[in-house]
C-alpha cells in the first residue's frame, strides 16, 4: 500500500500542465488505501491568508474554503500536528465540512518548516481506522514535495518570463541607445554646414542693402536657419551627456536669477509674476547651467500659454528631504489628450516649438535624480512640480 | 600693426566666413584647416589670438589647446564648438573663452573684442 502511494503520488510531480487532475488521482489511491469515505486536500494561500480546496475523492459534505483559524484545516495549520474529530471539533471551532462524519483525521502538508496546506480525511463511522496514521502522514509529506517542486517550476517558469521581458528591454534600449547616437552624429554634422550658411547669408544681407527687392529672401533664409539651428541645439542638448557639473547651490537663487532673464517678456505680454519663495536657503547639488536651462523651458512654455496675459507663480518649499519647485500659469491648461504626449520629444502644439523645451528640462531633472509632476487644471492652468533632493 | 588670430577648423565654409567677418572687424586672420597645421602656423610666430574648432579629425582642438598652452602659455585661445553643453567643462579650464557655434557671430565677436582689447 505504500508503495501504491509513492508511485502514484511521485508520479503526479511529473504530471505535467494538469496538476489539477493529477492530485486529485493522488486523492483518490490515498481514500482506497485508507479505507476512508472522503479525501480531500487544502492547499494554503499565503498571500490571501486561507485554505482552498485543490483536490477530492470520495463523497459527501465538503467545504471550499477556509479562514486562517477555521475549521479542522485552521486547527492543524496552529498546532502544526495531526487533529483528530471524534464527535467534537477540537479547539471549540464548528466545521461544516463535518456534516454527516463520524470521524476525521486531518494532518500537515509540510516540508522542513514550510507549510503547504492540509490532507484531510474523513469517515461516516464512528471510531478510528486502525493503521492508517503512518500511511497518512506518508501521503502528506509526499503531497508537500509534490506542491513544493510545483511552486518551484511554477517560479521558475515565471522568472523565466521576466528575463525574456528583460531581453527583450535590453533590445529596445539598445537600438534607443543607437538611434541616440545617431541622432547626436547627425546633429553635429548638420550644425557646421548650417551655421556656414548662416553666416554667410547674414553677410548677403548686408551685402545687397535695405533697399534691395533681394532682402526679404535673405531675410526667409535667416529666419529658417536660426529655426534648424535651435532644433539642433535642442537635439545636442536632449541628446548630448553634458558631463554635468554639479555643486552646493541654493535653488532660490538660480531660480531668481532664470527669472531676470524674463523682465521684458513678461512686460510685453502683459504677465504679472508672483514669488513665493522659501524664506530660507534651499541647498541642493546643482549644475547650475543646466538647472538654469530647465527653468528657462518652464517658463518660457508658461509665458507662450498665457497669449492674453495672466499670472505666472513661482513657488519654493521643502518637505521631506525634497526641494519643490511650483511653476504655475493661468493659460488655461493642458488638453487632455495631449498630456501624455508632453514630455516626448519633438511633440509640440506650437507653431514655431521644436518640441524639445519640456522633455530637456525632464532630462535635466533626472540628471538631478529630480522629477517633473504636472497638475493640469482644464480652463484654468497648469503647475509644474520640480522635485530635487535636499542636499545635506 | 593689426592683431593676427589664427581660425582653427576642418570647415572650409566656417573658415572663409569667420575670415571675412574677423577682417571686417578690423583684425588680421591667418587660417588653418587641422590641429597639425594650426601648430606649424604657431611655430611661425606671429599670432595673438587662437580661435579653435574642438572636433576636428587627427589631432583635434582639445590637444591643440593642451600644446598651446604648454609652449605659449600666454597666448589666448577661444573654443569654438557645436555642443552648446560643453560650455561647463572648458569654460572653467584651459581655454579663455568658449563660443557656442552659432550662425550669428555678435558674441563670437564680442569675445574677440574683450580679448584682443584687453591687451592693447
Amino acid at each position: 500500500m505504500e508503495y501504491d502511494i509513492i508511485k502514484e503520488v511521485a508520479q503526479l510531480a511529473s504530471s505535467g500542465p494538469d496538476f489539477g487532475a493529477g492530485l486529485k488521482r493522488a486523492a483518490g489511491v490515498i481514500l482506497e488505501a485508507s479505507r476512508f469515505d472522503q479525501c480531500a486536500v487544502y492547499i494554503w494561500d499565503e498571500e490571501k491568508r486561507n485554505f482552498f480546496l485543490k483536490a477530492s475523492a470520495g463523497a459527501g459534505a465538503m467545504a471550499e474554503s477556509y479562514g486562517e483559524s477555521e475549521g479542522i484545516p485552521g486547527r492543524v495549520k496552529e498546532t502544526m500536528a495531526p487533529v483528530a474529530f471524534t464527535g467534537t471539533v477540537p479547539g471549540g471551532r464548528t466545521d461544516p465540512g463535518l456534516a454527516g462524519f463520524g470521524y476525521a483525521y486531518a494532518l500537515p502538508m509540510n516540508l522542513q518548516g514550510s507549510f503547504y496546506g492540509v490532507l484531510y480525511l474523513k469517515s461516516k463511522e464512528a471510531g478510528k481506522k486502525p493503521g492508517f496514521k503512518r500511511d497518512a502522514e506518508l501521503a502528506a509529506l509526499l503531497l508537500a514535495l509534490v506542491i513544493r517542486s510545483r511552486n518551484a517550476e511554477v517560479r521558475y517558469s515565471e522568472a523565466l518570463a521576466r528575463l525574456g521581458e528583460a531581453q527583450e528591454w535590453i533590445e529596445r534600449t539598445e537600438k534607443l541607445m543607437a538611434l541616440v547616437d545617431m541622432t547626436s552624429s547627425l546633429a553635429h554634422e548638420i550644425k557646421n554646414p548650417l551655421v556656414s550658411i548662416g553666416g554667410h547669408a547674414a553677410k548677403l544681407k548686408r551685402h545687397i542693402g535695405t533697399g534691395s527687392d533681394a532682402l526679404p529672401y535673405v531675410e526667409q533664409m535667416l529666419h529658417e536657419v536660426k529655426r534648424v539651428e535651435r532644433l539642433i541645439d535642442g537635439i545636442m542638448r536632449f541628446f548630448g551627456d553634458s558631463g554635468s557639473d554639479r555643486r552646493p547651490d541654493d535653488i532660490n537663487e538660480i531660480l531668481k536669477s532664470a527669472v531676470k532673464f524674463f523682465d521684458d517678456d513678461f512686460r510685453a505680454g502683459n504677465i504679472k509674476l508672483v514669488m513665493d519663495l522659501y524664506h530660507g536657503r534651499l541647498p541642493v547639488n546643482a549644475d547650475r547651467e543646466q538647472l538654469t536651462i530647465a527653468f528657462d523651458n518652464l517658463i518660457a512654455n508658461a509665458i507662450q500659454s498665457m497669449k492674453n496675459g495672466g499670472t505666472l507663480t513661482l513657488t519654493t518649499g521643502v518637505s521631506a528631504g525634497s526641494v519643490s519647485v511650483r511653476v504655475s500659469d493661468s493659460g488655461g491648461g493642458i488638453d487632455p489628450a495631449n498630456i501624455g504626449n508632453i514630455f516626448n520629444p519633438f511633440f509640440t502644439t506650437k507653431k514655431n516649438g521644436t518640441g524639445l523645451g519640456l522633455p530637456i528640462a525632464n532630462s535635466i531633472m533626472h540628471r538631478h535624480s529630480g522629477v517633473i509632476e504636472v497638475e493640469n487644471e482644464e480652463g484654468v492652468g497648469v503647475t509644474f512640480v520640480l522635485k530635487l533632493p535636499l542636499a545635506g | 600693426m593689426k592683431k593676427r588670430i589664427l581660425v582653427v577648423d576642418d570647415e572650409e565654409g566656417l573658415r572663409l566666413l569667420y575670415k571675412e567677418e574677423l577682417e571686417d572687424e578690423g583684425w588680421e586672420v591667418e587660417l588653418a584647416s587641422s590641429g597639425e597645421e594650426s601648430i606649424e602656423k604657431l611655430e611661425g610666430g606671429n599670432i595673438d589670438l587662437v580661435l579653435l574648432d574642438i572636433k576636428m579629425p587627427g589631432m583635434d582642438g582639445v590637444e591643440v589647446l593642451r600644446r598651446v598652452k604648454e609652449r605659449w602659455k600666454d597666448l589666448p585661445v577661444i573654443l569654438c564648438t557645436a555642443y552648446p553643453h560643453y560650455k561647463h567643462d572648458f569654460g572653467t579650464w584651459a581655454s579663455d573663452a568658449y563660443v557656442t557655434k552659432s550662425s550669428d557671430l555678435t558674441e563670437l565677436k564680442q569675445t574677440v573684442r574683450d580679448i584682443l582689447g584687453k591687451k592693447q
